[in-house]
C-alpha cells in the first residue's frame, strides 16, 4: 500500500437500498478512493457525526464504478442500523482506501470463497482478475438462505462461474460452502489461487481442505477495529508470526500464516 | 486580520510550542499519522507505551465501543525499548515537536533501565512514566494506586535520567488522586499527566460473555471527560504550582479550553485521533479560534482561570 493514496473525505451518498433482507448496498461518490482502491481494501467510515456511535466502521470496497464506490453491509447493531437509514444527499466521513489488498495471481484460475458478508470483497476482486487476464474465475458463496445470496449477479457479470451453498438448502448445496471446494479443485486441471473472505471457521475449513503448498491461499479478515491506520493495535489477528494488524498487514493475510 | 495568539507553554522544564500533544497509546509511533496531519504543528507527541522487552499484547477482541466512549485492552503491545530507539525514534529526530517517550515497567529496576536508555538516545525530549496501565496484571495500575510505589519509581527514573523532563501519568482508579499526585511530585516529577483510562467492562448479554478478550479494559473518550476534568481541577487546586497535562475525552478545541481552565498547562488528544487522524491539529485550530473570539492573546492566561 502506498501511504499517499489514503484519503479522509466527505463522500455524498448516491444510493442506499436493501438488496436482500437486512442487507444494504450503499453507493457513494468518492473519486480519490475509487481511483486508488484495490480489491480487499476497505474504507473506515463514520456512521454519523457526533459522539454515538463514536468509532468508525470498516467496510470492504466491494465495487468501483467511475468515481463511485459500492459497499455492502448487514444490519446487525446500532451502527449499521443507523447506516441503513442514511439517504441520498447525506454525506459520510470516509477514510481510505486502507489495508493490504489481495495479490492477483492472474496467470492461473481463481477460486473466490465468500461466506455470508464476505461476498462484499468479491465483485471488485473478480473485475480486477478478469482485467488482468485470469483464465477462469469461480465463486463459491455460502449464505444462510437463498435470499441472502446478494451480489452474486455482480460477480457473475465479471465472467465468474457461481457455486452456491445455503445453510437451509433453499439454494445450491445444502450445507457449508467449503464442501464445494474439494470437488471444484479436482475439476480444475491447474493449481488455482484461492481468495477467501468470511468467518474464521470457514478459513479453517479451507486450510484443512487445501494442503498443497503450491496453491496460494489468501484470507481477508473482518476484525473489530480502532484507528484503521496501524496506530492503536486493536485489530490484532493471531498468526504464526504473532499478532498482525488487520488494518495494515491485513485485512488480506497469507493463509500459510494461519496454519 | 486575525490577532496573534501566543501559544507556547512550559510543562515544567519542557517547553512546548503550543499546549496540544497526543496521548500515549492512541498515536502509535507518530509516523502512522503523517499522511493526515503535519506533526510539526503539534506541541508534542507522546508515543506508544514502551516496555523493556517487546510485548505481544492481549488476546482479541481488544476494543469495545460504549456510549460516547470505548474500552481498550491492548495490553501494551509494543516493539520494546531497544527497537524503539533503533527503529522508531530516528524518523522523529528531525521533527520540530517534543517527543515524549512513555514507559511501563514490571519492576522499579526496569523503569530505571528504560529511562537510562532513552535519555542516552538522542531525540527523546521527555519521559512519561506510566504507573497506570489497567490492562496488565502486574506493574501498571498495581503501582499507580500505591503512593509509596509511585514515589519510588519516580525517584528511580529521576536518578537514571537526570536533566530529562519527567511526567508521571496518573491512574484515575484510586480513592484520592491528590495523594497519588503528591507522591509523584515528591519523587521528583516535573509534571503530571491526568488521567489514564478508567477500569471498566462491557458485557454481551446475548452470549453472556465479556466483550473484551482481557475481560476488563480502560474506558476513554468523551464519556470520561467530566471525570478527568474534576481530577485535573482537584490536583491543580491542591498543588497549583505543578504543571498538568490534562486528558480524557478531548474531541474539540472547546474541550481543551475546559481542561486549561481547570488547571492544565497542556492537554493531550487521545481517542479522538483514532476516529479522526487529524484530530490533534483540529483541536489546536479550535483552541486558537477560541482565543481569538475571546481576545486572549496569551494561552497561559487561561491556565487555571476557572472562576468559582
Amino acid at each position: 500500500m502506498t501511504p499517499s493514496t489514503r484519503h479522509c473525505t466527505l463522500a455524498p451518498v448516491i444510493a442506499n437500498r436493501e438488496v436482500a433482507p437486512a442487507i444494504f448496498e450503499m453507493r457513494l461518490r468518492a473519486s480519490e478512493i475509487a481511483a486508488a482502491a484495490q480489491p480487499g481494501q476497505f474504507v473506515h467510515l463514520r456512521v454519523k457525526s457526533g459522539l454515538d456511535p463514536l468509532l468508525r466502521r470498516p467496510l470492504s470496497i466491494g465495487a468501483v464504478e467511475g468515481e463511485h464506490i459500492c459497499l455492502l453491509f448487514r444490519v446487525i447493531g446500532h451502527g449499521t442500523q443507523l447506516l441503513s437509514r442514511v439517504v441520498p444527499g447525506e454525506t459520510l466521513d470516509l477514510l481510505g482506501p486502507l489495508g493490504n489488498p489481495f495479490t492477483l495471481h492472474a496467470d492461473r484460475p481463481a477460486v473466490l470463497v465468500a461466506g455470508g458478508m464476505g461476498i462484499a470483497d468479491m465483485p471488485l476482486l473478480a473485475r480486477r482478475l478478469r482485467e488482468a487476464g485470469c483464465p477462469a474465475i469461480h465463486l463459491i458463496f455460502g449464505a444462510r438462505t437463498a435470499a441472502e445470496l446478494a451480489w452474486t449477479d455482480r460477480v457473475e457479470a465479471e465472467g465468474a462461474q457461481i457455486h452456491t451453498a445455503t445453510d437451509d438448502g433453499s439454494a445450491g448445496h445444502h450445507g457449508v460452502c467449503t464442501a464445494l471446494l474439494p470437488p471444484l479443485l479436482r475439476e480444475i486441471d491447474a493449481r488455482p489461487a484461492i481468495c477467501a473472505c468470511g468467518p474464521e471457521p470457514m478459513f479453517r475449513a479451507i486450510l484443512s481442505a487445501v494442503t498443497d503448498p503450491a496453491i496460494p491461499i489468501q484470507l481477508a479478515f473482518e476484525q473489530r477495529m480502532g484507528c484503521g491506520i496501524g496506530a492503536c493495535m486493536a485489530c490484532a489477528v493471531e498468526t504464526s508470526k504473532g499478532y498482525l494488524r488487520a488494518c495494515c498487514e491485513g485485512p488480506v493475510l497469507d493463509g500459510a500464516l494461519l496454519r | 486580520m486575525s490577532m496573534d495568539v501566543r501559544l507556547d507553554v512550559d510543562l515544567g522544564p519542557l517547553r512546548l510550542k503550543n499546549p496540544i500533544v497526543t496521548a500515549s497509546g492512541t498515536f502509535g509511533y507518530a509516523t502512522e499519522f503523517e499522511d493526515f496531519l503535519d506533526l510539526e504543528r503539534l506541541g508534542g507527541v507522546a508515543l506508544k507505551g514502551l516496555t523493556l522487552e517487546p510485548r505481544a499484547g492481549n488476546p482479541p477482541p481488544r476494543v469495545a465501543e460504549t456510549p460516547a466512549g470505548m474500552l481498550n485492552a491492548i495490553g501494551l503491545e509494543n516493539v520494546g525499548c531497544r527497537a524503539f530507539i533503533d527503529q522508531k525514534l530516528p524518523p522523529l529526530r528531525a521533527l520540530d515537536t517534543a517527543v515524549i517517550a512513555n514507559i511501563s515497567g514490571f519492576s522499579v529496576e526496569e523503569y530505571a533501565e528504560m529511562a537510562e536508555m532513552l535519555s542516552a538516545a538522542e531525540g527523546v525530549d521527555a519521559i512519561e512514566i506510566n504507573v497506570s496501565c489497567p490492562n496488565i496484571r502486574t506493574g501498571g495500575i498495581a503501582f499507580g494506586s500505591r503512593p509509596e510505589m509511585i514515589s519510588e519509581i519516580t525517584r528511580a527514573v529521576r536518578a537514571a535520567a537526570p536533566g530529562m523532563p519527567l511526567l508521571v501519568k496518573m491512574s484515575p482508579n484510586v480513592t484520592d488522586i491528590v495523594e497519588m499526585a503528591r507522591a509523584a511530585v515528591g519523587g521528583g516529577a516535573d509534571a503530571l499527566s491526568i488521567t489514564n483510562t478508567f477500569l471498566a467492562m462491557a458485557i454481551d448479554a446475548e452470549t453472556r460473555r465479556p466483550v473484551l478478550g482481557n475481560l476488563t479494559g480502560g474506558l476513554s473518550g468523551p464519556a470520561i471527560k467530566p471525570l478527568a476534568l474534576r481530577m485535573v481541577w482537584q490536583v491543580h487546586r491542591a498543588m497549583p504550582e505543578v504543571p498538568i497535562c490534562g486528558m480524557g475525552g478531548i474531541m474539540t478545541g472547546t474541550d481543551a479550553i475546559e481542561f486549561l481552565l481547570a488547571g492544565a498547562t497542556a492537554v493531550a488528544v487521545g481517542t479522538a485521533s483514532l476516529i479522526t487522524p487529524s484530530a490533534a491539529v483540529d483541536v489546536l485550530d479550535g483552541v486558537t479560534d477560541h482565543c481569538r473570539r475571546h481576545g486572549v492573546d496569551n494561552i497561559r492566561t487561561l491556565i487555571g482561570a476557572l472562576e468559582t
